[in-house]
């Protein structure tokens, strides 16, 4: 404990979050300036609409600066964006981005912490279980399950629970909500789903490891120790196992809350998810960037975060000065 | 071994978690709550904004037509009375309105709704400062397009309110439809001293964004509702207005649109669990709706989708016997009955829908227009006459039914006349973008009123409109379209719109599909929904929850 005290104040340490901190900043750099490229290449015009005289349009268009050469654009929006102005959206005409953002992020956040939260804590018990009791009933029926929850997409889980949750209701008085937000209630259904694919692959990932593990001369050696099962499992099966999927939850992270469009959507849940794809179909240009931005920042921060935990987890991978 | 014990521990932990989480009772279901003279509904999108001098959607025109009240409005059974003004003058002319306002028309802070609100209203929508997509509603008003141009001060503006309660609205020409119009969103009052007060401009005076009517908290209201809560995405919430003039007319207390989701089975799955009083219905929830025996309503919606031709040179719709062969191709009866097979919706004859409004009735009903009969044998001839491109684009939209309906077309024209025809999908965006440039041969497009005549669709093919696709140019239509705008008797105009719904089908200037239709259920408890292709669509307004029978 001491040591990792000592490690977590360390000067090698924080030099290298300033170092990830930089070049962090350098890849938000790139991905606006793709994004924002690859944005205006897409056909389709972000003002067109079917009753619009051309006079209105030219007038909306210089409001939003689209008139002005692509460069010109490009470093409005970056001198915007160092200021921290994301814009106003293109389809919502009296709304910031930043307003948007601020309103819808939390849900999203808290939809992802749920369902992440559903991921870890099922997927390494499931896969301990699967590992300890290899190629017997509780194996087969749970390696059977992992391969549905990765094959079938999340919008078939969605709709079949929001039909179940019904027949539920029906023959009892529970009132389960079967859509709409506002209380933890109305999240754990959407989470649970939202996390099932994730769930399913830390599942798999933790067997493996498991099973790796458990073969290793250390763990032999513990036994013939008389160390009891318990401590054997979690200071040294546990411990190991994990490692993989510690690695795989940044990508995790990302998955979970740029891919709750359709759960947002199903569920009626007002998040940030159906936001950014909303934002893409129209061609809300600002909206579109503002969100990547966002999503861009929060995903590098997260995937630090991953990594300073493993540190923690591992000795073996800590920075040294 | 002492690790089953505990994994089996962890198991029953989380078992007993979500077993307890599902066993937390709910809040009780009260989609109609007859005590309260509340109901619950939902919204198919958050209303981007609900400032009515901005762009109108079919969504923020819901919430508009509950909050508002314009000149004039809609009784219970749809027909036009009088709103905020309890009466009005016409010139025999047909150019000059005068309506004098009710003086007991007040705004939900308690102050009167007067005729510089509504002049403040029109002449910002054609404020070129505010620069708003729906300017073009108020062109039939003296020198509003001049002044969306930016080619006349804003001050020269028609409509000019002579005091408190007196509003003259000086017309560029007659427009007949204009006290329909009165209906319409961008028609609807906004309160001048609050709306500048939110409005943020740049150095030059340029308009930037305004905080008007983007929360419950930067707006008043003179409608029969009032909005109380407003959350981003997620919750409108609607309380009676007690300022409102005619509140004795309004029944409900309360109107909670409490979901908002575009996903019609979910509106179907809730109103199922009474969690919403309505629910739309689409192709796939309609027959689980029937078997439920719930019921079923359906009601035109007023708009028509069709295939739209380039008349640009060299493609092959400049070619009318090409068109004609199309014509005789192309069966919406079959479309309609076997492509869609949806409640509500009809095919297509004329570019005119059904639903919209003669001079007494539909216009249709007035002025019938012959179906053409499909003859693949006459179609035939048609292009025997031609030089027959082998192969065209066929640009249409990426949702289900621009598929189904273009498969069909794909495959009746190649079985028919052996023309090769290559789909080009893409998005809404994109296919507007291409539609604009005449990047197609042929293509679906759609169509919806913006206000309830026939001239809203027959002007789609005048020379000046902006959205006229095809670049559809003859002097004759233009000519009639002209004469009808400046005609002032009401059933000539109407007979010079048939002469134009008549050039459209034998020009083939498009081939009408289909008209679309609503199909909706509805708690069986609740009556009074009324459903308007125009405004508040649906509108709970005069809706009342009568009593279940014991």
């Amino acid at each position: 404990m001491k040591k990792l005290l000592r490690y977590l104040k360390s000067d090698a340490l924080s030099a290298y979050v300033l170092r990830r901190l930089a070049a962090g900043l350098v890849t938000i750099f790139c991905l606006v300036t793709i994004t924002f490229f690859g944005m205006h290449a897409v056909p389709g015009d972000p003002i067109a609409s079917e009753k619009m005289p051309e006079a209105t349009k030219a007038a909306i268009k210089a409001k939003y600066h689209l008139d002005e050469p692509l460069m010109v654009q490009y470093g409005l929006f970056l001198k915007n964006l160092s200021q921290g102005d994301l814009g106003i959206s293109f389809t919502k005409p009296n709304r910031t981005v930043n307003d948007e953002i601020r309103d819808n992020f939390w849900v999203s956040a808290k939809l992802g912490i749920l369902a992440l939260g559903f991921a870890l804590v099922g997927g390494i018990l499931f896969g301990s279980i699967a590992a300890l009791w290899r190629n017997r009933l509780p194996d087969i029926t749970l390696v059977f399950l992992v391969i549905i929850g990765i094959s079938v997409p999340g919008f078939v889980f969605a709709t079949f629970a929001q039909m179940l949750i019904m027949k539920v209701n029906f023959i009892t008085a529970l009132n389960w909500p079967i859509a709409g937000s506002g209380s933890l209630r109305h999240l754990i259904v959407p989470s649970f789903i939202l996390g099932m694919g994730t769930m399913a692959f830390i599942t798999r990932l933790m067997r493996s490891s498991m099973l790796e593990v458990t073969g290793a001369d250390y763990i032999r050696t513990a036994k013939a120790k008389g160390l009891s099962p318990l401590r054997i499992f979690f200071s040294h099966q546990l411990r190991n196992a994990i490692l993989p999927v510690i690695t795989i939850l940044g990508p995790a992270i990302a998955g979970i809350t740029t891919g709750s469009f359709v759960i947002e959507t199903v569920f009626s849940i007002p998040g940030l998810g159906r936001t950014f794809v909303e934002a893409v179909q129209q061609n809300d240009y600002t909206m579109i960037l503002g969100t990547t931005t966002f999503f861009g920042a929060f995903l590098i921060l997260m995937v630090l975060l991953v990594d300073l935990l493993y540190g923690v987890v591992d000795p073996r991978i800590r920075v040294n000065s | 071994m002492r690790l089953i014990p505990l994994i089996l521990t962890c198991l029953a932990i989380l078992a007993s978690a979500l077993l307890a989480c599902a066993l937390l009772p709910g809040d009780a279901v009260t989609s109609v709550d007859f005590k309260n003279r509340a109901i619950v509904s939902a919204l198919l999108s958050d209303p981007p904004t609900l400032d009515t001098t901005d762009k109108i959607t079919t969504v923020a025109s819901q919430i508009q037509g509950h909050v508002y009240e314009g000149l004039m409005r809609k009784d219970a059974a749809g027909q036009l009375i009088a709103g905020t003004a309890k009466s009005y003058e016409l010139t025999p002319d047909g150019l000059v309105y005068t309506f004098h306002l009710r003086p007991e028309a007040k705004w939900s802070d308690g102050s009167s709704v007067t005729a510089y609100d509504f002049e403040f209203a029109w002449s910002t929508v054609c404020n070129p400062a505010k620069s708003s997509e729906y300017a073009f509603i108020m062109f039939n008003i003296k020198n509003a397009e001049a002044i969306s141009a930016g080619k006349q001060p804003v001050k020269d503006f028609g409509a000019k309110a002579i005091d408190a309660l007196t509003l003259r609205v000086e017309m560029e020409r007659p427009c007949p439809y204009f006290l329909g119009l009165t209906t319409f969103p961008s028609f609807l009052p906004v309160k001048k001293e609050l709306y500048l007060s939110l409005l943020k401009t740049d150095a030059q005076g340029h308009w930037l964004e305004n905080k008007y009517a983007s929360s419950a908290a930067t707006a008043i209201y003179n409608g029969p509702f009032v909005i109380d809560e407003w959350t981003q995405n997620k919750r409108i919430l609607l309380k009676k207005n007690p300022h409102y003039w005619a509140k004795e007319e309004v029944w409900l207390n309360q109107i909670d649109f409490g979901y908002i989701t575009s996903d019609l089975r979910t509106l179907y799955n809730l109103m199922l669990n009474h969690n919403i009083c309505s629910s739309s219905l689409d192709a796939e929830t309609v027959r689980d709706a029937q078997r439920a025996d719930l019921p079923i309503k359906s009601a035109p919606l007023g708009a028509i989708w069709f295939i739209n031709i380039c008349f640009k040179p060299g493609r092959p719709g400049a070619d009318k016997n090409f068109r004609k062969a199309l014509q005789a191709a192309i069966n919406s009866r079959q479309i309609c009955d076997k492509v869609i097979s949806m409640p509500g919706y009809k095919p297509g004859v004329s570019i005119v829908p059904v639903a919209i409004s003669g001079s007494n009735g539909s216009f249709r009903q007035q002025f019938p227009l012959e179906a053409i009969t499909p003859d693949p044998d006459k179609a035939r001839q048609f292009l025997a006459l031609t030089q027959a491109p082998k192969k065209i684009t066929l640009l249409r939209g990426d949702d289900q039914m621009a598929k189904a309906i273009a498969d069909y077309v794909q495959n009746s024209l190649q079985r028919q006349l052996g023309i090769e025809v290559v789909q080009d999908v893409q998005t809404f965006k994109g296919r507007l973008q291409k539609s604009h440039d005449g990047d197609f041969d042929i293509s679906i497009t759609g169509w919806s009123p913006d206000y309830d005549d026939p001239l809203t669709f027959i002007d789609l093919f005048w020379s000046k409109n902006d959205s006229n696709y095809g670049q559809y140019r003859s002097s004759d239509y233009d000519n009639l379209i002209d004469r009808i705008r400046n005609c002032a008797d009401p059933l000539a105009r109407l007979k010079l719109l048939d002469q134009a719904q008549r050039h459209v089908q034998e020009e083939v200037v498009v081939l009408p599909l289909y008209e679309t239709g609503l199909t909706w259920t509805h708690d069986p408890k609740i009556q009074g929904i009324r459903r308007n292709f125009i405004g508040a669509d649906p509108s709970f307004i005069h809706a009342r929850i009568v009593e279940e029978k014991p």
